[in-house]
């Protein structure tokens, strides 16, 4: 048997949980372009990491402005989607007591490749429009260098 | 048709996964700045799944939960609580420490990478 909260409150926990991502989405508008960077690779090395613009990109979405939320992130709207898919998954799980049958592996593996894959295209994109300068200039050491020198 | 995880054998639990030096899993999960961490999480969640026998940690969550804040605290809870059952059924001596395990996989990954490494390879000897 189980134990923690009744199938009742883990139903109303997850079913809550995609609304409450999008309702902070929508109020974190204001401050998604101005607010910190909290990426390691983007703060270290200065190159985007597989997920930056997600952010930016959701709150865009959430105001209706879908051509700027993928020119953020080109799987914005798929990641969307998955985040959907997996809140029916887990409302059917927590509701019934028992996950739905389904190849979780197969589909966890492609969902990685396809945003592997989408990150080396990105990349490779970043360095063909001048991304060895940029990241040059963002990575920690230069900042690092310009915060103590100038 | 689910991919099921690996029946657990009599006595004990299911297959047991690979030891890693835990030192490399920090050194990797600092220097790919957190790259190496999501393949780190998807073979640590298979090695798990098989040891106990269920699907303790759902494989869906691995790829979103490097992405999304609320879903990487899900991912970090389903890792933590996965070791002490681990260890209870290898005969592990098992402190309770899943705050700090939870709270170290949350902020500094590679660190808890590195303690749940070693717990696991404190599994996979016995």
């Amino acid at each position: 048997m189980r134990s923690g909260p009744s199938r009742t409150w883990r139903t109303i926990f997850w079913a809550s949980s995609l609304p409450a991502l999008l309702a902070a989405s929508f109020f974190y508008y204001p401050y998604a372009f101005t607010g910190p960077v909290f990426c390691p690779m983007a703060l270290m090395l200065g190159i985007p990491c597989p997920g930056c613009g997600f952010t930016r990109a959701f709150s865009l979405l959430t105001h209706g402005h879908f051509a700027e939320a993928i020119a953020f992130h080109g799987l914005a709207p798929a990641m969307l989607a998955y985040l959907a898919f997996l809140w029916v998954y887990k409302i059917v799980e927590s509701a019934r007591g028992t996950p739905p049958r389904l190849p979780t592996y197969r589909i966890g593996a492609t969902a990685g490749l396809v945003l592997m894959g989408f990150w080396v295209a990105r990349l490779g994109f970043f360095f063909a429009q001048g991304g060895l300068g940029v990241m040059a200039h963002d990575n920690l050491v230069s900042r690092l260098f310009r915060l103590l020198i100038c | 048709m689910a991919d099921a995880p690996a029946a657990p054998a009599a006595g004990g639990g299911g297959a047991k996964g690979k030891t890693e030096n835990p030192m490399t899993v920090l050194i990797l999960g600092f220097v790919t700045c957190g790259i190496y961490c999501v393949y780190w999480l998807w073979v640590r969640a298979k090695e798990m799944n098989e040891y106990l026998g269920r699907e303790a940690i759902n494989p869906l969550f691995i790829v979103p939960g490097c992405l999304c804040s609320p879903v990487l605290i899900y991912a970090d809870y389903l890792y933590t609580k996965g070791i002490p059952e681990m260890q209870k059924k290898a005969g592990v001596e098992a402190k309770d420490e899943f705050v700090v395990h939870f709270l170290l996989m949350l902020f500094v990954m590679p660190v808890g990478m590195y303690i749940i490494q070693q717990k696991l390879n404190e599994i996979w000897a016995k």
